[in-house]
């Protein structure tokens, strides 16, 4: 069951990648790569809020959430407003590359290359759950992680804004001649996401650590969520995320440390393989 | 009302509209003809502001410049377009096709008093959609999808209500249905700018007209003068001698 | 003096490398400088393998890092524990193991476009030190591993001979990359690039397409690899970083990924700069981003595109002679009177088609017949199920219900290139149009599959290959003469009119010589010279055989070219009969304007007839 509780907890963080990128995704149809880059910086800006000015964990999410959202909405303006209306299909494929190897690399230059502890505030004694050892810090970072899943999930279906982001994903030109401003909606949603990512940056960084090439790892196992989930799908990629980190647990536990990254490529070119539209895709999309 | 001059624009580098002239007027039904291509649809889109390019002329609606307007704002200025190919959202159901359309309405709660006001009305001229509200709305007839795309532009209340061929794709007597609605609207005072392939049941309802070629306005003017038949050939069969030669698309 | 210039033109590359590879004996270059060529050269190695893949097929490809460390491995692994030193050998077992990566991860990872193997493929580089660990027996893990000493046929290569062997190697591979990308090939893979749907119309498999230009991008990578494991003499997992993926990309975006040489001189910016300037390393990561952000929104064509806007701006004001590829294909149907070659046409039958939609019948239980050597026209007001119905029988759409025939042959939810390749061409509503293509090249693409020069051929320009080409553009020209629109076969194909790129999409059609023609709206937009002459060439085809199903609004149009007219309306069948019978029928015309006045509509009144 630690194992379990291990792989929820790894789980949750790609869940929140694949949640970020699901939330562009539904409101610009962009996918944007640099979002695990602002959950990187998300863990350095709730390290700098708390380490560096001392600060209590409520102002220091809100200052990580505050600053990685000015940071997506730069991304935004530099790296996808001026491609809206071209014909060439891959150019954010190359910006928000792009962006996300900037993140990086200013993240290198400001906090250094060694990997920084983030204190959660939590208290470290582990838990015992269900039978199995748990870290109170990844049990706040599972349960919030559903919270936000399903909040976002309902949040879309049942909301004005977030039926028109829907809309604006499935007909951009018909959202507009129905009056709704599909390109604030995008950047809205580059905020959100941003902001989100980081909010969470306390958590994640608690367990991860904050440390400049993050971002990579976390990009690849996101991907891997929504790869299994069904892209833009909110729950597809919560369930994903999820299932993704507990392949991973598993294999390190029963494999070996060096094969975890190797099983996981092995699900993901077997599920592109064989169900390109994801497990939950399909059956997700019959609910509607 | 409604008075765009001199539209010229395009698609980036393709231009598809040269100087064109349309107007309507208060209460009044002004219809749109010529053959495929002639630019109808992209007309609609300039003043609806959708056309990716307007290099040159004026828009104004009740004597307000809408020049550099996005689209969603003319929305609000009471503008009103129903795309063709009844463009609404298939994966949404009914009745939040219907909220999306009272979008421009304001506020934030998605059953504002005045959306549920709206949507109210809405079931009422089209009690179909009531009976199938959680429906989605891919799943409706073509007919069903008409309807509901109508039923979405109106739900802000428009000044001018834009219809890109109403009537395509569907059985007779559902264009029978539609068009009578058309007509309907139009009795009860809104501004009516119709582009439409059947030419006798658009001048049923039409006040003016106007005939497009080839991105350009080759006559328009009073119903009157189109009555006895000579648009139909003018329009299908095509004109005789004088076409324009200058098109350079 | 323009002969002269026009002839030393393709000679410019060899006589660089020929420089070069002289530098080193005659002193011109030191070490220093032969150690940047050759790292350059082998940097350019993996930004070409990218550029084809990205700049051609429009997929991002992350993984040339991770085929470089297949390279290095493979050769070096052949060296120390198998003592097999040969150069030819490592370079033959690396470009074997590069071509078994690509299809293990291009298989899957193109399936579904788009991020698909992008991330495939990161995701391999992600996973190099985890590989290296876990085949640690062959690689060394993270001590490393030290190559043997290269030889070939014996003797040790070494110092200037490993220069000249690197510097060899790459020309060879840009030899190769040029051939094959100046080549229909080549064109092929930009009209992929631009619109599958196209692809697939033109007989190509776009999947398989794909897959094969991505293996044959994993090629250079590998050769990168095994000539780094020699120019080094050891290998270690450091060396295969993401860092380097970046800078690949950023070699690739800031050259011009559409390009053949711009890899060259992304690979020298790259070098060069991390080599001259110490705050290099610090800023690096910031750098390759800044360069992939600029490029993207900025420069998307790179080094590469100024260059050829440069040249192209020389050749207006006269400063270069103009190119005019089309002028020997001019030459060679100077005098020949525009005609058609017999066409083989085929019937193509409907039998009860329908499709539907969700809950919207967009067809219903339609059958129709076109036969060779007469124009079938199908007519019907907006959103009555014709193009539905082009859709069904390119295999865009599969049929709810119903079969397509096409000589009695079932053919119905077949694959979109399987029945292009069974003799079936269209046109496009809005036509489609590939970018940094000329028309003349463009038209000559409708050949690919039906004249078919062989990838070797193209690559080593055997005879058979310079025969195809000349007769493809021989008969793209001819095509576009027959159409009155020779004058522009130069010009970008892109920068056309939309009557002119409709007119283009005609010749292109007929360049394969198909069985069955599928108009879509051709005559839409065309002016009155443009449609006089369209109406000639389906009059054309037709009198040659072909069989003609003509989608068209102008009816007067279809009046005068068309022998059996079908009427659709809301999905179905409602009239089949010649022009008079069509005419005739109060119903169709009816259907069209919704009319219910008799007199108004009295079809005698026809006048517009021109």
């Amino acid at each position: 069951m630690t194992t379990v509780w291990a792989g929820l907890a790894t789980g949750a963080i790609y869940s929140l990648v694949a949640i970020g990128y699901n939330v562009v995704l539904l409101a610009s149809g962009t996918f944007n790569f640099a979002h695990a880059q602002l959950l990187m910086v998300g863990t350095f800006l709730a390290y700098t809020g708390a380490v560096t000015l001392g600060l209590p964990a409520v102002p220091t999410v809100l200052l990580a959430a505050a600053g990685t959202a000015a940071i997506a909405l730069i991304e935004e303006r530099v790296a996808i407003r001026p491609l809206l209306g071209r014909s060439d299909a891959h150019g954010a494929l190359i910006t928000t590359v792009g962006a996300a190897t900037i993140l990086d690399g200013l993240a290198a230059a400001i906090w250094g290359r060694q990997p920084l502890t983030v204190p959660s505030g939590l208290p470290d004694r582990p838990l015992t759950l269900l039978g199995g050892a748990v870290r109170p810090v990844d049990l706040a970072l599972i349960g919030l992680t559903l919270l936000l899943g399903v909040g976002l999930h309902l949040w879309t279906r049942h909301t004005l804004v977030g039926l028109a982001s829907l809309a604006s994903a499935e007909d951009r030109q018909a959202a507009s001649a129905r009056g709704i401003n599909v390109r604030l909606l995008g950047v809205g949603a580059f905020v959100l996401a941003g902001a989100i990512a980081g909010a969470f940056g306390l958590l994640v960084g608690a367990r991860t650590y904050a440390v400049f090439d993050l971002g990579h790892a976390l990009a690849l196992f996101g991907f891997v969520a929504i790869a299994i989930g069904g892209s833009g799908s909110q729950l597809g990629g919560l369930i994903g995320g999820f299932a993704t980190g507990l392949i991973y647990a598993f294999a390190v536990r029963y494999i070996g440390a060096a094969y975890p990254q190797l099983v996981v490529f092995g699900v993901f070119l077997l599920i592109l393989f064989l169900r390109p539209r994801g497990l939950f895709g399909a059956a997700l999309e019959r609910r509607v | 009302m409604l008075s765009a001059v001199g539209v010229t624009g395009g698609y980036g580098d393709l231009r598809v509209l040269w100087g064109v002239d349309v107007a309507v007027r208060p209460g009044r039904t002004t219809v749109v003809l010529g053959r495929n291509g002639a630019g109808k649809t992209s007309l609609l889109c300039a003043v609806a502001g959708l056309l990716p390019t307007v290099s040159q002329g004026t828009v104004t609606l009740d004597g307000k410049d809408l020049g550099g307007v996005p689209a969603h704002r003319r929305v609000r200025a009471g503008l009103a377009l129903v795309q063709e190919n009844k463009r609404v959202f298939h994966a949404r159901t009914v009745e939040e096709n219907l909220l999306l359309g009272g979008y421009a309405l304001g506020g934030l709660g998605l059953r504002s008093t005045a959306r549920r006001a709206a949507l109210e009305q809405a079931y009422q001229r089209f009690p179909i959609l009531a009976e199938r509200r959680r429906a989605p709305a891919g799943s409706l007839s073509g007919g069903q999808q008409q309807m509901l795309a109508i039923g979405q532009a109106l739900m802000p209340g428009p000044k001018l209500l834009m219809l890109d061929e109403p009537s395509a794709g569907l059985a007779p007597a559902i264009v029978d249905e539609v068009l009578t609605m058309v007509a309907a609207l139009r009795d009860e005072g809104l501004s009516i700018l119709l582009v439409e392939q059947r030419v006798e049941n658009a001048l049923a309802i039409a006040d003016d007209v106007v005939v497009m070629e080839n991105g350009r306005v080759v006559t328009s003017g009073p119903k009157a003068g189109f009555d006895d038949g000579a648009v139909i050939r003018e329009v299908y069969l095509g004109r005789s001698g004088e076409r324009l030669t200058t098109d350079n698309r | 003096m323009a002969a002269v210039v026009n002839r030393l033109r393709p000679l410019g590359v060899p006589i660089l490398l020929l420089l070069l590879l002289a530098g080193p004996g005659t002193g011109l270059i030191n070490s220093y400088w032969s150690r940047t060529v050759m790292l350059i050269a082998i940097l350019s190695l993996l930004v070409s393998g990218l550029n084809v893949v990205l700049g051609y097929a429009g997929e991002l490809a992350m993984g040339q890092v991770a085929l470089y460390a297949v390279g290095a491995y493979v050769a070096g692994y052949l060296g120390v524990r198998l003592g097999m030193t040969d150069v030819t050998l490592a370079l033959a077992a690396a470009v074997l193991a590069a071509v078994v990566v690509g299809l293990v991860t291009g298989v899957p990872g193109l399936r579904l476009g788009g991020w698909s193997l992008a991330m495939v493929t990161f995701f391999l580089v992600i996973l190099v030190p985890n590989l290296i660990d876990v085949f640690e027996h062959f690689t060394g893990g993270t001590l490393g591993l030290a190559a043997a000493v290269p030889t070939l046929f014996g003797a040790e290569i070494t110092g200037d001979r490993l220069y000249i062997l690197i510097l060899v190697v790459t020309g060879l591979w840009f030899a190769v990359a040029r051939n094959l990308l100046l080549s229909r090939h080549g064109n092929m893979f930009l009209v992929l690039r631009q619109s599958p749907i196209l692809a697939s119309m033109l007989g190509v498999s776009v999947y398989r397409l794909k897959l094969l230009v991505y293996v044959v991008g994993a090629i250079p990578a590998a050769l990168a690899g095994a000539l780094f494991s020699m120019l080094d003499g050891f290998i270690a997992p450091e060396t295969f970083t993401f860092a380097l993926a970046l800078s690949v990309l950023a070699a690739s975006v800031v050259g011009g990924s559409t390009s053949v040489y711009g890899a060259l001189a992304g690979a020298a910016v790259m070098q060069l700069g991390q080599q001259t300037f110490t705050q290099f390393q610090d800023w690096q990561l910031v750098i390759y981003g800044a360069f992939l952000l600029l490029a993207g929104v900025l420069f998307n064509r790179g080094l590469a595109g100024l260059f050829h806007d440069g040249v192209a701006a020389a050749c207006r004001r006269g400063w270069l002679p103009q190119n005019r590829p089309s002028a020997k294909a001019a030459a060679a149907s100077e005098g020949r009177e525009p005609h058609l070659g017999r066409l083989d046409g085929a019937v193509l039958r409907t039998e009860g088609l329908s499709k539907s939609f969700g809950g919207n019948k967009a067809l219903q239980d339609v059958s129709v017949e076109a036969r060779p050597g007469e124009v079938t026209a199908l007519i019907g007001p907006n959103g009555s199920g014709k193009t539905t119905l082009l859709n069904l029988i390119c295999g865009f759409y599969r049929p709810s219900g119903g079969r397509l025939l096409l000589d009695e042959e079932q053919v119905g939810g077949r694959a979109p290139y399987r029945i292009a390749r069974l003799g079936v061409a269209r046109t496009f509503q809005t036509p489609l149009i590939p970018q940094h293509m000329s028309t003349l090249a463009f038209v000559a693409t409708g050949r690919y599959v039906t004249h078919r020069v062989g990838l070797l051929a193209a690559v080593l320009r055997l005879p058979a290959f310079r025969r195809g080409y000349a007769a493809d553009d021989a008969e793209a020209y001819a095509l576009l003469r027959l159409l009155g629109i020779e004058d522009v076969a130069d010009r970008p194909v892109n920068s056309l009119a939309l009557g002119t790129r409709r007119l283009v999409e005609v010749a292109r059609s007929l360049a394969a010589g198909p069985r069955v023609f599928l108009f879509d709206e051709v005559g839409s937009g065309l002016d009155e010279s443009d449609l006089v002459v369209l109406e000639r060439a389906i009059e054309m085809i037709r009198a040659a055989g072909g069989t003609v199903i003509l989608v068209e609004h102008n009816f007067p149009l279809v009046l005068k070219l068309a022998d059996r007219i079908h009427v659709l309306s809301q999905g179905q069948l409602i009239a089949t009969g010649t022009p008079a019978e069509i005419q005739a029928d109060r119903r169709v015309l009816a259907e069209y304007t919704g009319a219910t006045d008799d007199e108004a509509t009295e079809p005698a009144t026809r006048k517009g007839g021109r």
